[in-house]
């Protein structure tokens, strides 16, 4: 199939492939999965700058599916997605900004590239071991799996910051907060999100669960809806600027609407550690395709 | 005790995989459909766009992802719905 508007010749049952795959990601974890799909559309002969755009797009209606399905299963947090998105936004015109004075001093990419590889690997590394401490907390002190999380102490921190104004979160199960902390994790994450040019599911996802205390399954559902605001925001900006094929955005959508309903499903199937110890694996397919990138192997062009 | 468990919660599993299943060849039927009309519909008509208006472009690009993430999610809800399979969610 012909997609005009970027000018590319691909079959679309392999962009709905790819869809179905970062849609089942996206409904398991909670991750817009742009750091596997982008890869690939590039290989399948997309051009860069509509892989950003179109990437997003897709994004937008599979997150719409995935945080629905949640929110039915009681996990999405959304006074808690609000006050983190203003967070967000700051987050990401910062990020933009670090990344126009990386550009001017010439070492955008290999400074980008190393922080990219050097984070993933700490959030992948941190989060199997955590994973694994909570599984053996669930074995030998009979802790109940919701409860279960090897690595406190932050949260303890974040929660002890009296700072006003505070908010109650019930969603999440905690009756008081300072805003601050939360609007930090938006922050950092939207930074992180803006230098790397991903969306930032995978960094968000585990600092709501250490940082705040977030149940994981509610930060699952949580960090979805977040992305729905955060990509259609995306979507719109990239579009302006020509950036995104919406033909093959549908098309990978029909392929991802089904696949995040299966993963928002399947996570009723296991408890919240074994979550976090499958998401451990994740950042390094990220580590492995940004590695590929910059030794210039595995590109369709 | 815990063998009933297993029992119940193999059922839940053989339930669970039987309804994506349809669900998937339901979606199939759809997504083939959709390929075939509105898609193909569609592919000029945005195109031109593309070079004549952009910010409608734009616009018209998150309204159809919308629409499409609710409609798809919506319709294939209400199929199951309608068959009235025994789901577990």
């Amino acid at each position: 199939m012909e997609f005009l508007v970027s000018g590319v010749v691909v079959n679309p049952i392999l962009l709905a492939g790819i869809g179905f795959l970062v849609g089942i990601m996206g409904g398991f974890f909670g991750v817009g999965g742009g750091f596997i799909a982008g890869p690939l559309m590039y290989w399948l002969g997309v051009p860069m700058n509509f892989v950003v755009g179109t990437d997003l797009a897709h994004m937008t209606g599979k997150s719409i599916v995935a945080a629905k399905r949640h929110r039915m299963l009681g996990h999405v947090d959304v006074k808690l997605g609000l006050i983190m998105i203003s967070g967000t936004i700051v987050g990401v015109e910062l990020g933009a900004r670090l990344i126009e004075m990386l550009e001017d001093s010439g070492k955008v990419d290999s400074v980008v590239g190393t922080a990219y590889v050097v984070i993933l690997i700490i959030i992948s590394a941190f989060t199997a071991w955590e994973s694994l401490r909570a599984l053996r907390m669930i074995r030998t002190e009979h802790l109940d799996a919701k409860e279960a999380l090897g690595f406190k102490g932050v949260t303890k921190h974040a929660q002890k910051f009296k700072v006003p104004p505070m908010v109650s979160l019930p969603a999440s199960g905690i009756s008081s907060i300072s805003i601050w902390p939360i609007i930090g994790v938006g922050l950092i994450t939207g930074l992180l999100a803006g230098v790397l040019g991903v969306g930032g599911g995978f960094i968000r996802m585990p600092m709501l669960i250490y940082v705040l205390g977030i149940p994981t399954h509610v930060a699952i559902g949580t960090d979805l809806f977040e992305i729905v605001i955060s990509a259609g925001y995306g979507t719109l900006t990239h579009a302006i600027k020509g950036n995104v094929d919406v033909m093959m955005a549908l098309v990978m959508h029909t392929g991802a609407a089904l696949g995040a309903q299966i993963g928002a499903v399947l996570t009723r199937f296991f408890t919240g550690p074994r979550i976090r110890l499958l998401f451990s694996v994740l950042p390094l397919i990220g580590v492995l395709m940004m590695v590929l990138r910059l030794t210039g192997g595995g590109a369709a062009h | 005790m815990e063998n009933q468990e297993e029992v119940t919660k193999t059922s839940n599993i053989r339930i669970l995989i039987r309804n994506f299943l349809i669900e998937l060849v339901l979606y199939g039927v759809l997504v083939v459909g959709y390929f075939l009309v509105a898609l193909r519909l569609l592919n000029d008509y945005l195109n031109d766009l593309f070079f004549s208006n952009l910010v409608l472009y734009a616009i018209l690009a998150l309204f159809l992802i919308v629409v499409q993430g609710v409609l798809l999610d919506g319709v294939t809800s209400f199929l199951l719905n309608q068959i009235k399979l025994d789901r577990l969610d």
